[in-house]
């Protein structure tokens, strides 16, 4: 066990320092054009653009420019650690904000994952038990149209309807759970729900698929052979080989997703990571973007790394793949 | 068969966008403004001449949903197509060499596939887009090809695992160790025996490419990062709708359908292809 942690955590760590690498050539390295000019913002002053070479290091050579970018990540800088720099544009340091709006960002997240799993799980299960009835089907259907649907229309809709039409929810925003807890929750329900449909028609997809594998194991015909209940042999024996193998895929989609919720953060204006980065996008404030691009893909790295081990904790096969 | 019929009139739709505009006699940037816009500069609804409605503009939303159809089919299509060539080719090298070469794709496919990729288009977009000379001396500008670019660069270690993993099993197969036994080149055995096995999963992994790509292209614009607003496309009107949705819901309602159907269709159509061609699999 000790020798597949340590080989995961060192190609873990080599992926950490190819995503440094990527990121620095696509914001460095990729556009033509002084490099300053972009990390500092729209139309800066010459004082701003001196200030932007001094700290980025951009009169040295390109593998010392990495090299110091490097330096500046592990080290930390004058604005705290990780070294993230400082916005130009707002004349704001980026690492303190980060932590406050990466709070936003998760509470979206892991709610719409425990949605999701509570829609996704049993609908899954049911499907299973009974394959091509007409609720198996029916889910089927209901699943691909949920895939299909763009997140963003999907969203738009709940606005229309039950913030525009029907006024039974607040629009757009965020109440801190500590200000209010009820208005809290009536703001992140939509949210929410966008979020989670479309994964739990893929989650359901998924452990259906596990579960009609697992229910034609020669264990299963054995639970139900020595007397136990349809209900029991399902939830003890079918339904916790099935769910194992979404423990890893929960861990890696709940990581992707904290970089990924760009969309649903703009429409329903949270003011959580992704919403961040679209503005530092759209404003040209390019130290934004980067620092948190840079942050969530280690971010997921680091969750595909505790996946792998709780993975391997529980299914021991893997760890001598 | 009703996606498949769906998706061959919409090929058609916009390929004949230019006749249908004439037809109608609006031309996808034409402004309406006196006739479309109300007093108070809001768009007006669908009527007999304007089929959908305005847009925030006063332009004929109709032909503009039509004339994103080109959009969306393009870069649904031609992203794939690119992320084809790379995964595939990739694919064989890796799965027929092995050694070093195997093991240095694989990680790179590894370390793609472990990026929030959402992210990192937006990063490249922008990156790209804050100067107007774009990226790489001026061959990747903001718009159009950026968006393919971006597209492609994500979505071939997808396509490269199953190539490389199907050709790895392959390699061992008896019918492959046939050729060779009977004196077969390396070379033809490649191209007569692997390749002719490999088009069943690449052609189902790229019909269910198509609307993936389809959507992000979809995403992009609708960020503002995608296709710039002078050529119509379904993200860049439902970007529009999402500030008008409480004044005109048609807006919000004809591209978004045509959107939802078009990459339902290419999901229906990839399922169905992959039940058609892997009977394992229909289960």
């Amino acid at each position: 066990m000790s020798r597949y942690i340590l080989r995961r955590l060192l190609w873990t760590i080599a992926v950490v320092l190819l995503v440094t690498l990527v990121t620095f050539v696509i914001f460095y390295v990729l556009p033509s054009g002084d490099p300053a000019l972009r990390f500092a913002g729209k139309q800066p002053t010459p004082q701003v653009l001196a200030q932007v070479r001094r700290d980025l290091g951009l009169n040295h050579n390109v593998v010392i420019q990495y090299l110091l970018y490097l330096k500046r990540l592990v080290l930390g800088d004058s604005h705290g650690w990780p070294g993230l720099g400082f916005s130009y544009s707002t004349g704001a340091a980026i690492t303190p904000q980060l932590w406050q709006r990466a709070q936003i960002t998760l509470q979206l997240v892991l709610g719409g994952a425990v949605l999701w799993m509570l829609i996704g799980i049993p609908i899954g299960v049911i499907s299973a038990m009974k394959p091509r009835s007409l609720f198996d089907r029916a889910s089927l259907v209901t699943g691909l149209v949920f895939i299909s649907t763009p997140v963003f229309w999907l969203g738009l809709m709940l606005l229309w309807l039950f913030w525009s039409t029907l006024g039974w929810l607040p629009g757009t925003g965020f109440v801190a759970f500590t200000n209010n807890p009820v208005q809290w929750a009536q703001h992140m329900i939509m949210p929410w729900f966008t979020l989670a449909l479309l994964f739990a028609a893929i989650y359901a997809r998924i452990i259906r698929a596990n579960m009609l594998d697992t229910l034609g194991e020669d264990y299963i015909r054995t639970a139900r052979a020595k007397g136990l209940r349809e209900r029991r042999v399902i939830t003890h024996h079918a339904l916790r080989a099935s769910i194992v193998p979404v423990i890893t895929l929960l861990a890696i989609d709940i990581g992707t997703l904290i970089g990924g919720t760009v969309i649903i953060e703009s429409i329903f204006n949270l003011q959580g990571l992704g919403n961040w980065v679209l503005e530092g996008a759209l404003n040209q404030d390019l130290p934004v973007t980067l620092a948190v691009t840079l942050i969530v893909t280690i971010a997921v790295s680091m969750l595909s790394l505790l996946a792998d081990i709780a993975y391997a904790y529980l299914d021991p096969r893997v760890r001598f793949k | 068969m009703v996606a498949l019929g769906f998706l061959l009139g919409l090929t058609v739709l916009a390929i004949g966008a230019p006749l249908v505009a004439d037809l109608i006699g609006h031309g996808p940037n034409d402004l309406y403004r006196t006739t479309m816009l109300d007093q108070y500069g809001l768009p007006k609804g669908p009527s007999l001449s304007f089929l959908f409605g305005a847009d925030g503009a006063g332009r004929d939303l109709f032909v503009r949903v039509i004339y994103g159809a080109r959009v969306s089919l393009l870069v649904g299509v031609v992203a794939t197509a690119i992320a084809v060539l790379i995964g595939v080719t990739l694919g064989l090298v890796a799965g027929l060499r092995g050694g070093i070469l195997d093991t240095v794709l694989s990680r790179i496919s590894d370390v793609v596939l472990a990026m929030p990729l959402l992210l990192f288009a937006i990063g490249i977009s922008s990156a790209c887009s804050t100067t107007p000379q774009g990226c790489v001396k001026g061959t990747l500008t903001p718009g159009l090809n950026l968006v393919i670019v971006v597209i492609a660069i994500f979505s071939w270690p997808a396509m490269f695992r199953i190539v490389r993993a199907t050709t790895m099993s392959l390699r061992q197969s008896a019918f492959v160790e046939a050729s060779r036994a009977i004196g077969m080149s390396e070379r033809n055995i490649m191209f007569r025996e692997i390749l002719p096995n490999l088009l069943s999963p690449v052609v189902v992994y790229s019909a269910l490419l198509i609307p993936q790509s389809i959507l992000f292209e979809a995403y992009l614009t609708f960020l503002g990062l995608g296709i710039p607003d002078s050529t119509p496309s379904w993200g860049g009107m439902l970007d529009q709708a999402s500030q008008l949705f409480t004044v005109a819901w048609w807006l919000m309602v004809f591209p978004g359908v045509f959107l939802l159907a078009t990459v339902l269709a290419f999901n229906l159509v990839g399922d169905g292809l992959r039940d058609a061609l892997d009977p394992r699999s229909a289960q």
